[in-house]
């Protein structure tokens, strides 16, 4: 192994630090656990940068794969840092870093450098997985909060709920607007990603209908469909919510698809 | 000094006492002084709607014929146009650590009616301060009341007592934040007259909500509701306009059958754009068909969900009163080590003292002797002295500090005290 590989170890372990401590300190709001998830999740954020900078100048274009993947993963912890000063969003901080653990430890897989044929542009290529990788961090927000939104809701439906309790969720009101943030931000990211990726798949002969293709289309209608209703008809809750969740499901079936091939 | 607390409260006297001995503000500031003028040094008087109660500090060589306790007992009695014997059976009083332990218990909310209800703390100190302003009391009563604000604080953060709401109204703001977030910018439907209703409706009003419609049968009564609310007042006929307004909706009506059907609701969802919408149905029998709760955004919660919530969160009350209970005697224990090993400080003092003259007087004697020795060993010397002195003193104070708590802790200080010449030893009786 490289000695960056044991660093970029590391930043696995410091995520999947915070996520236990997190998941801990779900049950246990004072104490030690809140304290570690939150030092962990602050050391990530400060250590992904620099592990990603060293790897860039050390490996140059041929670690693309893992640049962007280990990007993602900072990002999704930067937003979720950054939202908290606006939104009670802190039981989350589970979920996050779970996220960022994954798309870490995929970072740290995916090491062989990304090949083309000769007929595709290395740019266009590189815009094309960035992009997606960047819709995928939005619609997993989303996918987030459409998850604690259906707890929370059937919860609520039940009567099952405490008006107080150990895990303190934000309002149903404001999980489905941050639902809806991440689609508004995902959507034209990944419909970018996947209009650079359909021309360049023409241009390399490679346009022989795959059942990815056709996955990756159908949960972009899917998700075109859910925005557009919630835009004009007004739609939330739960509906919103579980198809949301099945777009998603599409996205990353194909996200590993294309994950596992690299 | 001693801390004492004479006073009454919910579950000592019935409300007509209370009455009798409730006092305004200025009414306090002037019993606090009176007391003060009775041989307390420092006195300020709690008066809420639950307890009335007068903390002083007494000297402990205070008049042994006219104890503080009763002549404060007096002054009440005689504030309250009643006989000692009439106000006596309802009164308490607690002295020293015990009073201390009732200080913490009432801040933090432990002794009170609603146990764990915030107001108590803001009233505590309000009163505090009235009669500090005032010059009722000094740096004594300063220092309590600071040790039971932050003990009250303690258990405020570390404990859950006050964080689950007991009041059927305060379940309901509180269920309708969890929905909505802010009530800010919501709209609130009273459907009906009922008294629980208006309750309900005070506490959206209070929480924030933006606009209140009130609809009933009688327009007129519709209108003095809402003009006591500061609403809009509605005909009950305009109901389906009405459910497409509002956020939340509560009914408390007399009316048999139900005013909210399930159809009713599904026609203004549309229109609604599918926003959120709770209804709170506090009447008996109920005007919410129970069906309405499985349309999409939806929420109904009926009188019983709401006491089973209530119910819920008393229960997790009395749980954490039993953890705040615990907490607060530990807080109790550390401030009594803490008074002892302080109450030590004078000794300490005088011991300290005591060693540094005697040092002072053997170095001032060898001074002649010293002149003869070079600079660095007159150094030596003078050093050695003072680490000398230092050590045998620090052994003392351990070992003085170690019965700071203990049973025999006068007798650890009179042996102190004579071991190091502070007090005269007794004279041997003659033979």
């Amino acid at each position: 192994m490289h000695t960056l590989d044991y660093w970029f170890l590391a930043g696995v372990a410091i995520f999947l630090t915070s996520a236990l401590a997190h998941l801990t300190a779900l049950w246990r709001t004072q104490g030690i656990a809140q304290i570690i998830a939150w030092r962990a999740q602050g050391l990530a954020l400060v250590y992904w940068p620099l592990l990603l900078t060293c790897w860039g100048l050390r490996v140059g274009e041929e670690g693309l794969n893992r640049l962007l993947l280990g990007s993602s993963a900072w990002l999704v912890s930067a937003l979720f840092w950054l939202s908290l000063k606006r939104y009670p969003l802190a039981p989350l901080g589970s979920v996050v870093s779970v996220i960022s653990a994954v798309l870490g430890a995929l970072a740290f897989l995916f090491t062989r450098p990304i090949t083309f044929s000769e007929d595709v542009s290395a740019w266009a290529l590189y815009v094309h997985i960035g992009l997606a990788i960047l819709g995928l961090t939005a619609f997993s927000v989303s996918a987030v909060m459409s998850v604690f939104y259906l707890w929370a809701e059937r919860r609520f439906k039940a009567k099952q709920l405490r008006t107080q309790s150990g895990v303190k969720l934000p309002s149903l009101i404001t999980l489905d607007r941050l639902s809806l943030k991440g689609l508004l931000v995902g959507f034209p990211l990944y419909t970018l990603a996947l209009l650079i990726g359909t021309t360049q798949a023409l241009k390399s002969n490679d346009g022989a209908l795959q059942l990815s293709y056709l996955v990756a289309t159908f949960s972009w209608a899917l998700y075109g469909g859910v925005l557009q209703a919630r835009l004009t008809a007004g739609w939330r809750g739960r509906r919103a919510a579980w198809l949301t969740l099945l777009a998603f499901s599409g996205v990353l079936v194909v996200t590993l698809q294309y994950s596992v091939r690299s | 000094m001693e801390l004492l607390i004479l006073g009454l409260n919910h579950k000592t006297a019935p409300l007509h006492i209370r009455e009798r001995l409730a006092f305004k503000e200025e009414e306090q500031i002037s019993l606090a002084l009176e007391a003060n003028s009775l041989g307390c040094s420092e006195s300020f008087l709690l008066s809420t709607c639950n307890r009335v109660e007068l903390y002083c500090l007494t000297s402990e060589s205070a008049d042994a014929s006219h104890p503080p306790a009763d002549q404060v007992r007096g002054l009440l009695s005689s504030k309250a146009s009643l006989d000692v014997g009439e106000l006596n059976p309802h009164l308490y009083s607690f002295q020293g650590q015990e009073a201390l332990h009732h200080l913490l218990r009432v801040a933090s909310s432990l002794d009170s009616m609603v146990v764990g209800e915030p107001q108590i703390l803001g009233q505590l100190k309000g009163a505090y301060e009235r009669c500090r302003d005032a010059g009722a009391t000094g740096r004594s009563l300063s220092g309590l009341m600071d040790q039971a604000l932050t003990v009250a604080k303690r258990v405020r953060t570390q404990t859950e007592i006050g964080r689950a709401v007991v009041s059927i109204s305060s379940v309901a703001v509180n269920l309708a934040e969890q929905i909505f977030g802010t009530l800010t910018g919501g709209t609130g439907l009273l459907v009906g007259a009922g008294e629980m209703g208006e309750l309900a409706a005070q506490h959206l009003t209070q929480a924030g909500i933006s606009r209140l419609l009130v609809a009933n049968r009688s327009l007129s009564r519709a209108s003095s509701l809402a003009e006591r609310l500061g609403g809009h007042p509605r005909g009950l006929t305009e109901l389906p306009e009405l459910l497409t307004q509002a956020d939340i909706v509560i009914t408390s009506t007399g009316a048999h059958g139900y005013l909210i059907t399930k159809e009713l609701v599904a026609k203004t969802l549309k229109a609604r754009k599918y926003r959120p919408l709770f209804l709170i149905d506090i009447s008996v029998p109920r005007n919410i068909e129970p069906s309405v709760n499985d349309h999409e955004n939806v929420y109904v919660y009926d009188v019983d969900d709401l006491n089973q919530i209530a119910s819920e969160n008393k229960a997790t009350r009395a749980r954490e009163a039993e953890a705040a209970e615990a907490l607060v005697l530990q807080e109790l224990e550390r401030l009594k080590s803490r008074q002892a090993k302080r109450e030590l400080g004078p000794v300490i003092t005088s011991m300290r003292a005591q060693v540094h003259r005697l040092k002072e007087e053997e170095l001032k004697r060898l001074e002649p002797r010293l002149l003869e020795l070079s600079s660095d060993q007159q150094k030596a010397v003078k050093q050695l002295a003072e680490r000398l002195s230092n050590k045998l003193l620090h052994e003392a104070f351990t070992g003085l500090k170690s019965y700071a708590e203990h049973p025999q802790r006068e007798l650890a200080i009179e042996v102190a005290e004579r071991l190091f010449g502070l007090k005269a030893p007794p004279t041997e009786p003659n033979e």
